[in-house]
């Protein structure tokens, strides 16, 4: 995405570019409105997970910067008022949208990583998850960050609702499982704690309903 | 700062008669002025934009009294606002501990903001709610149909759809603002009630 919010809010911009935008947001009204409606649009794209690594990364950041985080709980909130309802395919589940975080934390143990998470916790470590079979199609918003002393994944997504028991299984690349994770999965979030020592490397997230068998796969890297 | 110099209404009708001849014209553009103002000093980082705005509006009233002659409001004003940013920067670079970054909201935020604005939007009339929430409705594409399509049922231009539409969002966010506020001082009571 690139605009004059990306210009003006996102990018470094010398102190005559800043005068100049400034000056017109001032000035026209119309100006001004385009621009808060773009910011919009960013934080829509962002609490949904349409924005690339980078442009999150920016985003967040600007949002911290001015003291509008607490926007993106209410943009999600929002697309979940907006959302209209879908047909399941489970049929004790029929016209029920659910949204399911799965939430991994992980005590740090590569040498290489940054220790100071109070200095590091920054989405510069969001990594891109490639989605498996989601049913809607829609991009899975994954993010990497640290959390205290340790790491933590989380995956948010939205489907229709397996109504029951869930088991969320993590392998590593070569396909070990470890870690799993039972909890009630349905139309509301669900925070699944995973309390392995994740290590770099490709991981694989399994939904699983207890009843039906796997939903998705995930995949995400641990990189550097 | 201004110093000891305060605005009185002599100098505050000078300020307005800057912006349109007809008093009550000129008040509604001084308020729509003032609101680009404050959104500006949130998007410069400013600590805090409401009273860096009065205090730029004060500091051209003092120099309209001191004879100044302004052209362009806006053009002066953006020169005020560059020079309370600066002070503003420098301030914040002497008052400011380094801190942790937040992190983006959890599910209980966003379970939280979701009872709430279901809780504000209960008492909306029907049709700003439908307005609102087709206007935010969809990925890009989908967006712009959609509010075409809105913009030809209301009879309203893209524009004036685009300005009625944020300041619905202004309002429902300031209200779900209010309500996780009221939600979370309430939890508290109960805690410490509860220890008590």
């Amino acid at each position: 995405m690139s605009d004059h919010f990306h210009q003006y809010m996102l990018t470094a911009n010398n102190d005559e570019e800043r005068d100049r935008i400034r000056e017109r947001l001032l000035a026209d009204p119309a100006f001004c409105d385009e621009m808060r409606e773009l910011e919009n649009e960013w934080i829509d794209s962002y609490a949904t997970g349409r924005l690339a690594p980078r442009e999150r990364e920016l985003l967040h950041n600007h949002l911290v910067n001015t003291g509008q985080l607490n926007r993106v709980a209410t943009a999600l909130a929002m697309a979940r008022s907006r959302r209209p309802a879908i047909p399941s395919i489970f049929p004790y589940a029929w016209g029920i949208a659910a949204a399911v975080l799965l939430c991994a934390t992980a005590t740090l143990t590569a040498p290489k990583w940054p220790r100071d998470a109070a200095v590091r916790r920054q989405p510069e470590d969001l990594v891109p998850l490639a989605p498996g079979t989601l049913r809607d199609s829609a991009a899975v918003q994954g993010v990497v960050r640290h959390a205290g002393r340790g790491l933590q994944l989380q995956l948010l997504y939205e489907d229709t609702s397996p109504n029951g028991g869930c088991v969320v299984i993590v392998k590593d690349g070569a396909g070990n499982q470890v870690d799993e994770v039972r909890s009630e999965c349905g139309v509301e979030f669900h925070p699944y704690s995973v309390n392995s020592q994740l290590k770099r490397g490709r991981y694989s997230v399994e939904l699983s309903d207890l009843e039906k068998g796997l939903l998705h796969t995930y995949l995400f890297d641990l990189g550097e | 700062m201004a110093g000891t110099w305060t605005l009185n209404e002599e100098s505050f009708t000078r300020l307005l008669a800057l912006f349109h001849e007809d008093r009550e014209q000129a008040a509604l553009r001084y308020e729509a002025l003032r609101e680009r103002l404050v959104r500006v000093f949130i998007w410069e980082r400013a600590i805090d934009a409401e009273g860096l705005a009065d205090e730029a509006l004060t500091r051209m009233a003092r120099r309209l009294e001191e004879g100044e002659t302004i052209q362009n409001p806006a053009a002066f004003l953006s020169g005020i606002a560059r020079n309370l940013l600066k002070e503003d920067r420098h301030q914040r670079q002497r008052m400011e501990p380094i801190q942790d970054v937040p992190a983006a909201p959890s599910s209980n935020d966003v379970e939280r903001h979701h009872a709430a604005l279901e809780r504000c939007l209960a008492g909306w009339e029907p049709e700003k709610r439908n307005l609102l929430l087709t206007y935010y409705q969809g990925d890009h594409g989908e967006r712009i149909r959609g509010r075409q399509r809105l913009a030809a049922e209301l009879g309203l231009e893209l524009n004036a759809l685009r300005n009625r539409a944020l300041r619905l969002r202004d309002r429902l966010e300031d209200c779900v603002r209010q309500q996780v506020a009221r939600d979370e001082s309430g939890g508290e009571n109960t805690r410490r009630k509860g220890q008590g």
